[in-house]
């Protein structure tokens, strides 16, 4: 039967990567060794260390003048070794296609590495770049050439797309034709066409990698760029509180952008051979509205040019605002030193539930209590219970569980939260997860007022990182984590507003260079996207055990929450069934991190 | 020597040098901090 235009294409790109995989184990000659493994041992060692001063001066809010210097020359520094690790990928691989002398070392092997990681981090930016390492065989390895020029026709560009349509997959396989194929003008004519036709609200990730890849014309370019700035203009309202325009926004908003903050992908963009600097300009007001605080540092700093004066200030208000920013009683995870985390137990709090519902209980709120937090905090549970009992007494059918849930779930994480921070023998950790960070004001509010039961401890920190459901993880968080946490250490992960970031952020540390012992806490996670709605809408009744008028101190809150023990305990064996019935490789998985023990 | 490993050691050159001069600025840095 013969095979359709998909197979082919799949078939070369299968035979492509099965001979990369070979060539992978590359060799080096001696020469190489004597003459410059021994400097590049060296150099590694300075460059790791230098490597994260860098970071260090990247995210810290000011840098005084020296240390802007600092900054430039690390800058400098580091584009030199990415030019080192490309002289040597290329020598290596030509060593391997002359079939010379047959040795390869450790200090090549961590250069290269060093150079990859600090340009590529991204999964699919990986997986593009590993295609374009084909590329780079094919064109160097005559024994391959002959399959190497992949002609194609109109009619398989029309398949290849209409088998994609629906899904980002035609982003990427226009990505792959036009990069890998000998196209006519007119072939890639028609893939433009294809791509001006894709939405930002399938992937807006690669719809920007897209519009900064290809050769478009100047119209092209401005009907995706149109697109991407109505995109923006649904991610301010979403952020705002709004409905956003478009419909399709709301099941995708945290898909593409929460990566912004690779380094790496705002170089694509803004140094893209295909763009003029006006389009960049647009495209980089678009990653500054819906980039976080750290983003818009990172592209102000980094691109100045591509930043007009009123995208600046919006750049500046957004820093402002970010919770890195903000006058936090709390330090970064940034200020931590390695002598932080000795012989203590190490907790991360991911997106605490309590975030969002903070904004009322700030430093003014406090005030009204003397300055104590928990009489604040108490102060609030009884009124809201009140409220929560209030509103079963006027319904004709009673509470269902699930309404009642919120606030009983607020009261558990407030007393584990002021439990854990309490102790000296703890470093807690609070990881923002910016891509659900509606409210950073709020955020920042929570994290002031919890800081209060740490006083003079200096064992709670906050961590604003970029972890999705995916499990991606900035690589500066990764090495900071890595760098500070003591290999033999066991880290405990809770919190999860809604589950999946919880997952998320433990799928990012199994990947940490140093494997540690991860424990997950689910006590107070939602569970979405492991419970569906009909096992919520099946909890026992809400029972308000009391008139509102007689809740009036932090007993009788405890004593309905007795009372409500059984729908407690259906909550907490619905969420650790549904994580139990995942596979056993998932992150999500009640057992995951026993698979994952140093 | 071939010239792809001379650009090699020519980058490698280079590079000792700005680790030298970026080391100077940290602790010119620190330095700036304590006075």
């Amino acid at each position: 039967m013969e095979e359709n235009p998909k197979q082919k294409f799949e078939k070369i790109e299968t035979r492509f990567q099965s001979i990369a995989k070979d060539v992978d184990k590359h060799v080096l000659s001696e020469e190489v060794e004597k003459t410059i493994d021994a400097e590049l041992g060296n150099i590694i060692k300075e460059i790791k260390e230098l490597r994260q001063r860098r970071e260090i001066l990247l995210y810290k809010p000011k840098l005084s003048t020296e240390e802007q210097e600092e900054f430039a020359a690390l800058n400098d520094l580091m584009d030199d070794i990415q030019d080192l690790g490309d002289l040597l990928s290329c020598y290596i691989k030509n060593q391997e296609l002359s079939k010379t002398a047959i040795v390869e070392t450790e200090n090549v092997k961590a250069m290269i590495a060093l150079k990859d990681t600090y340009k590529i981090s991204n999964p699919k930016i990986v997986e593009i770049y590993h295609k374009l390492k084909i590329e780079d065989l094919r064109r160097k390895n005559p024994e391959f050439a002959s399959i190497s020029k992949l002609t194609i026709t109109d009619a398989d560009i029309d398949a290849i797309a209409d088998d994609s349509a629906g899904d980002n997959s035609l982003f990427t396989a226009i990505l792959f034709l036009s990069e890998y194929c000998t196209l006519t003008p007119q072939q890639q004519e028609r893939l433009n066409k294809y791509a001006i036709k894709c939405s930002p609200y399938e992937d807006s990730y690669l719809f920007t990698l897209l519009l900064s890849k290809l050769p478009l014309n100047r119209e092209q370019q401005n009907t995706m760029i149109s697109g991407l700035t109505a995109y923006t203009t649904d991610h301010a309202l979403y952020e705002s509180g709004k409905d956003p325009k478009d419909s399709r926004f709301g099941g995708d908003w945290n898909e593409g952008f929460s990566q912004f903050s690779s380094g790496f992908f705002f170089s694509e963009i803004l140094n893209s051979k295909h763009l003029p600097d006006e389009q960049k300009q647009k495209i980089a007001s678009c990653l500054i509205q819906m980039g976080s605080g750290t983003d818009c540092e990172y592209l102000l700093k980094t691109y100045p040019k591509f930043i007009d004066a009123k995208t600046k200030k919006l750049a500046q208000e957004r820093i402002k605002a970010s919770p890195e920013n903000k006058d936090l009683s709390i330090p970064s995870l940034y200020e931590a030193t390695p002598e932080t985390f000795k012989g203590k137990s190490v907790y991360f709090i991911v997106h605490p539930f309590y975030g969002p519902r903070a904004g009322a209980q700030d430093k003014d709120q406090l005030k009204k209590y003397g300055g104590n937090v928990e009489k604040m905090f108490e102060a609030s549970f009884i009124v809201q219970m009140r409220n929560l009992v209030q509103k079963t007494m006027t319904s004709k059918t009673g509470l269902k569980g699930a309404e009642a849930l919120g606030l009983i779930r607020e009261i558990r994480e407030f007393k584990r939260y002021k439990e854990l921070i309490s102790s000296p023998k703890n470093v807690v950790i609070f990881a923002l997860q910016k891509v659900y960070a509606s409210d950073p004001q709020a955020e920042g509010d929570f994290y002031n007022v919890m800081s209060d039961f740490n006083q003079g401890k200096g064992n709670v920190f906050y961590l604003q990182t970029n972890t999705k459901e995916s499990g991606d993880m900035m690589e500066r968080d990764s090495v900071t984590i890595d760098r500070l946490i003591p290999k033999n250490s066991d880290i405990t992960v809770q919190g999860g507003l809604i589950g999946r970031c919880l997952e998320g952020f433990t799928s990012g540390l199994t990947k940490l260079e140093h494997k540690r012992r991860i424990i997950l806490d689910y006590s107070d996670s939602k569970g979405a996207g492991a419970v569906d709605d009909s096992g919520f809408a099946n909890l026992p009744s809400f029972i308000p055990l009391k008139n509102p008028e007689d809740i009036k101190t932090m007993e009788d809150v405890e004593k309905i929450l007795e009372a409500n023990s059984a729908l407690i305990n259906a909550y907490d064996n619905l969420v650790i069934n549904a994580y139990k019935r995942k596979p056993k490789n998932d992150p999500g998985h009640s057992d995951f991190y026993v698979a994952h023990q140093k | 020597m071939n010239p792809e490993l001379q650009k090699i050691q020519q980058k490698i050159k280079q590079i000792k040098e700005k680790i030298s001069r970026a080391k100077e600025l940290h602790l010119l840095s620190e330095l700036v901090k304590k006075l």
